[in-house]
This record gives C-alpha cells, structure tokens and sequence, in this order.
C-alpha cells in the first residue's frame, strides 16, 4: 500500500510536470475541435429542432410534420422563399419534393438526409418493397440525421481513448528491455502491481478529466451538449479512458518498437478507427455499416461516438449497458494480455 | 590467479555462454567477486562488459554456464535479495520530469517504506554525490557530470553490499570522474563490494583490487595489477631523444652489453631502451651514457602497465 501511495504521487508529479503530455491531452482536442467548428462553418447545436418552410400541398407534410428534428412551418411558395432569404427557415421543402437551401451547415446536411431518405422510401414502396422495421437500420438512420453532432461524437470518442499514449510511457518505464530506466528499475524491489495500479488511476482519471473538459467547451463555447445524459455519458467516458490506457499497455509491452514509433502508430490507429467510425465523414461509416459491419461493430472509437450520440441527441439508453461492459471486458482482457507480456523475465537482449 | 575464500563470494560466473544470434557475447567467461573487493571489469567497447553485468542481475538471458548473486541464481524475486545489490548502469536511468531530490527519494522509497529513513537516505545520497546545490534543480538542467553524479545517488542510495557501476565515468570531465572514484573508494570502505567496469586502463590501475581483463567475451586474465604485469614478459621502455649526431649502430651495440637491457631499437636519433626486470636498471643505464659522453635532449622512462597486459594478451592497446 505504501509502495502504491508511493507510485501514485510520483506519477501524479511526473504526470503534472510533463507539459507536453498535457498540451496534448488537454489543448490539442479543444484546438482540433475548434478548427474543425471553423473548417464546417460553426457548430449550431441541431439538437435544437431544424426550422423549415413546407410549401402547401407537399406530398410529405405529414411526415415531416411528426420528426421532432423539424421545425415546420407551412407556407406558400412565395412565403417560403422569402422566409429563406430572410434567414428564418434553413430550408425549404417544395412541393415538387426538391430541397431548397441557403447555404451549407449541419442544419441544411439535416435536410438533406432527410430529404435523400424520404424519396428513398417512396421509391421503395413504388417498388413494393415494404421495408422490416423490426430491422436496426432506424438507428443508422438516426445518427445520420446530424452529421455534425455525429461526428463529434466519433471526435470525442477518439480523444477519450488518449489514455493510449500515457499507458505506452508506463510500459516504457517497467518493462526491462524497453529503457534504461525500466532496466534499473527492473533490478529494485519495485511492486509491478502497484506501478501499474497507481499508474491506472491517475491516467484514467486524467483521461476522464480530459473529456469533461471538452465536453464542458463543447457545451459552454460550441452550443453542442454531449452532457444531456451526463452520469451515462461521463461513465461512458470514463471506461473508454480505462480502455485507451490497456491499448497503451498492450502495444507498449507486445513489442521492442521505439517509443518515437508507438506513438505515431498509436495515432495513425485511431485517426483510421475514427475515420471508419465516421470522424472525417459519415459517408465512409455508412459504407462499413453496410457494407463490412463488422468493422465498426468492433471499433472502440464508433462503439463510444454511437453511444455518446444516442445518450445525448437521441435519448436512447437501450444497448448502452452492454457497449459499456463489452469495452470493460475488453480494456480487462488487454490489461491481462499486457501484464503478461509485462512478466518479470530475462530477455534475450536489452 | 584468483585467490578467493568461495564462502565470502559475492558473485560467481562459471563458463558463462551467451549468444545474440551469431555474435558470441560471453564466451565461456568466468568471474568471481568476493566481499569487500573492488574488482574491475576492463576492455574495450563491445567486449561483453555489460552483457556479463546484465547476466548478472538477470536481465538477460544466457545460454550456457552458471551464474550466483549471494548463492542464488540471478533474477531472484526475493527483495531483500534485490535490496542487497545496487546498480548504475552506463545509461542516464531515472525520471527526466522529478528534481534532483524527487528521483533519489524516489529510489529510496523502492527500498524503504519509512519516510523518514527515506529521507535521510536520500540526503546522505545527496550529500555523498555533492548534489547539495542542485537538490531541487530539474534534471533537465544539470550538466552531464552532474547527471552522472544523480545516476550514481540513485544507485547507492539504499546503501547496497554488492554494488554494480557499468563505466560510471563516461564522457565525464576529470574533475568529475576523480570525484566519482574517490567516491567508489569510499562505499567499498563503508563495506560495499564492488564491481566496475571501465575501459579506461588509469581507473583500473588506481581503483581496483583486481582486474578482470575481457575481449571478445572471454576472460583475457585476472588478477591484481602486479599479478596480471607478471603475466607477460615485463620490460621498462626508456625513450631517449639525442641531442647530437651520433654512430648509432655503434653506440646501440654498446647500450646492448649494459646489464639489463634486453633490447634496443631506434633511428633518426631517436631510440627506445628496453630493460628487464623493471625498475632496477635506470640509474646503471644513465651512468653508461654519461661515461660514454652521450648527450640527450629528453629521457622519460615508462614502466610496464595494463596496457602492456592488454596489449600482449589481445594483440591489441587500450588507450582512454
């Protein structure tokens, strides 16, 4: 106990004093959201309902009239256009079933989709396809209907597996044959147990406080609010920290790469995760959701953006317990694969 | 050689093979350290020097032979087995974000949970490696000798019996370097054994009980600094530069008559006198030349030392 209260305030001091680990687990994510706000023209909240303007007589009144995403207000075409110059509505939905928008935003992509999904579904049933809605597909459908808050939330879900490159650093300070120091230290009557206990908590407590921070700057500066369902989402985080610090862990101790290459592995790992959970764009999501599903069904980075986006935008709980525990379970089984490529042995070379 | 009491061995390497891939490393090398000795492991860079130090505390691996710490295999679990050794190795190893004093409690607190004796630990470490000024100083600013003293403080710093020091003076400045042996000196005084590697022949020579010569992974000689000279043919080189044109071929066939000289070689007034046994035949070899009327400009005598050892027994010198 006394060698773990030990680990932990000298982690903890090593942790505070190293800047550069902090600039990167604090400011980059603020600084890279923001850029990302700018780079798409702001980030209005669309969990707000999108005003729109529906022409008299259009064919899908009824159902745009029932999304709560929507804001509908009906109006004859000349009323509509004018509200639309006017800046009061995003868009306009005619009643020949065009679109018309102003300018691009998240709200107008809203549109869009529904829009794209709605002429889908009429030419389907022309068709006589009657579509399974015992089928998941209405949740795939949901997440598209905010490309912006989507893939902040694959954004989020990225930044809070950053847990990753501190668990690297601590598997380079006990592991022998990785560093000089982990050489000496090998040779002390240093506990493994609790190094890597203490260093656990203090790194997912950091990556826990890294994602309040950003969530809290999403919602106080961008008017995004991932923190709707807070203690869901907050745990949600909190397990995914725990899950980044055991990749860490697993890449740091399954291999003799150099420190100056895990780390670029490890960002090149999770920009690719985010992208195919969506981070760049939700077009390439969709493409693994249809196309290769296991690809996200695996990915810890869509499994958190999907949860995040669910809990917040969409209200939904059901299928949260069993992502959260299925990342636990995961961050347990790599803690094991790591501890035992970390066991105390003599190697073959240093 | 070696003249040790088993029951007061610290160390003991027996026929030690170790491989990596091709290159043989240790190559039935063999090596024992008895309490209270500092015993010094000298040969060039790439000889095997801290493979056997690494074998020995078992980080590494090794394919043949046996190796005991305090009678127990190397790697040994036990803490109060790995409380008895201390180890600085040639790398910088400790914690570039902590100051000074935050590293050497740090290792204090490895060894003991007392706070308090962690503390007075640390500041006697401190203390012994002159760091008293640069306590609280980041690491990151300390000079390279200063770094090397904080690696030493670390090492010691729980008073180990066996202490290991892998060329603890590299790239240091010799104001540095004098500090840290007269420092080693004073740990194996304090009752620490120790083993030392160099590649730098004066720290042997003036530092170590015994001497481990290793190249190539083997075991070249041991023993103390006179033992390994009586190993070769010793012989005193006396360096002479004549200051007036002389008949050589005349006057070298006369120095070759005097007694003990054993060779002579030399041109363009320029000559080396070799005399056997060392030490004894100077003063007979000047009063020749005076009788002669020979006139030198410089005359330096230079007696046999490791190098000669390391140079007959490798075929190869060791110089700094």
């Amino acid at each position: 106990m006394k060698q773990f209260l030990q680990h932990l305030k000298t982690l903890g001091t090593l942790t505070l004093k190293d800047k550069g680990s902090l600039f990167w687990v604090f400011f980059y994510p603020l600084i890279l959201i923001t850029l990302m706000a700018l780079t798409f023209g702001g980030i209005q909240s669309s969990m707000d309902p999108v005003k729109v303007a529906v022409e008299k007589g259009h064919p899908w009144k009824v159902a745009l009239f029932q999304m709560d995403i929507l804001d509908p207000v009906e109006m004859d075409e000349q009323s509509a256009l004018e509200a639309l110059q006017a800046r009061d509505v995003w868009g306009v939905f005619r009643s020949d079933k065009s679109l018309g928008v102003a300018e691009s935003s998240a709200q107008t992509s809203v549109l869009f989709e529904i829009a794209s999904e709605l002429q889908r579904h009429e030419k389907a049933m022309r068709l006589g396809v009657r579509p399974d809605y015992s089928k998941d597909f209405v949740r795939t459908a949901d997440q598209e209907t905010d490309m912006m808050l989507s893939i902040l939330s694959v954004t989020v879900g990225m930044f809070s597996l950053y847990a990753y490159f501190a668990g690297i650093g601590m598997v380079d300070h006990i592991q022998a044959n990785l560093s000089p120091l982990a050489a000496r230290l090998a040779v002390t009557p240093l506990s493994r147990g609790s190094y890597l206990l203490a260093g656990t908590a203090i790194n997912t407590f950091l990556s826990f406080a890294e994602s309040l921070v950003l969530l809290l700057y999403l919602k106080w500066v961008w008017r995004v609010n991932f923190l709707v369902d807070a203690p869901r989402s907050l745990f949600l985080l909190f397990v995914a920290g725990l899950l980044g610090l055991t990749i860490g862990f697993l890449i740091g101790a399954s291999n003799r790469w150099p420190m100056k290459a895990k780390i670029p592995l490890g960002i090149i790992l999770m920009l690719v995760l985010g992208a195919f959970g969506g981070m760049m764009s939700t077009e390439l999501r969709v493409f693994f959701d249809r196309h290769l599903p296991i690809v996200n069904r695996v990915n810890p980075i869509h499994i958190i953006g999907r949860e995040l986006y669910r809990l917040n935008a969409l209200r939904m709980t059901d299928g949260y317990a069993l992502s959260v525990l299925s990342l636990f379970l995961v961050a347990l089984f790599l803690f094991g694969a790591a501890l035992f490529f970390m066991r105390p042995r003599p190697f073959r070379s240093l | 050689m070696e003249m040790h009491d088993p029951s007061l061995t610290v160390c003991s390497m027996r026929q030690v093979v170790k491989n990596y891939r091709e290159l043989r490393a240790l190559d039935r090398f063999d090596l024992d350290i008895c309490e209270g000795e500092i015993v010094g492991l000298l040969g060039p860079n790439g000889s095997g020097k801290t493979t056997a130090i690494n074998c020995i505390l078992g980080l590494l691996s090794f394919d043949e032979g046996e190796i005991t710490v305090f009678g127990e295999p190397p790697g040994s679990k036990d803490p109060m087995l790995k409380s008895r050794i201390g180890l600085v190795p040639s790398d910088l190893a400790y914690f570039e974000e902590l100051s000074v004093v935050e590293n050497v409690r740090y290792f204090a607190g490895l060894y003991e949970s007392d706070k308090h004796r962690q503390k007075q630990w640390a500041d006697e470490a401190i203390h012994f490696t002159g760091l008293e000024k640069f306590a609280k100083f980041s690491t990151k600013k300390l000079s390279g000798g200063l770094k090397r003293r904080l690696n030493i403080a670390c090492g010691i710093v729980h008073r180990p019996r066996f202490l290991i020091l892998d060329e603890p003076t590299i790239a240091l400045d010799a104001q540095s370097r004098n500090y840290v042996l007269d420092g080693v000196r004073e740990l194996n005084r304090q009752g620490s054994t120790v083993l030392y590697t160099t590649h730098y022949l004066e720290e042997a020579e003036t530092l170590c009980d015994r001497i481990v010569i290793i190249d190539e992974g083997q075991r070249m000689a041991a023993g103390t600094l006179d033992e390994l000279i009586d190993l070769i043919d010793p012989t005193e080189s006396v360096f002479i530069e004549f200051s007036e044109a002389q008949d050589e071929g005349d006057l070298y066939a006369f120095i070759r008559t005097l007694p003990g000289v054993v060779g002579v070689e030399g041109q363009n007034g320029k000559a080396i006198i070799r005399l056997s046994p060392p030490g004894h035949h100077l003063a007979g070899l000047l009063e020749a030349l005076r009788s002669q009327e020979v006139a030198y400009a410089s005359l330096h005598s230079e007696l046999p030392s490791l190098n000669d050892v390391f140079l007959s027994l490798t075929g190869k010198a060791l110089r700094d």
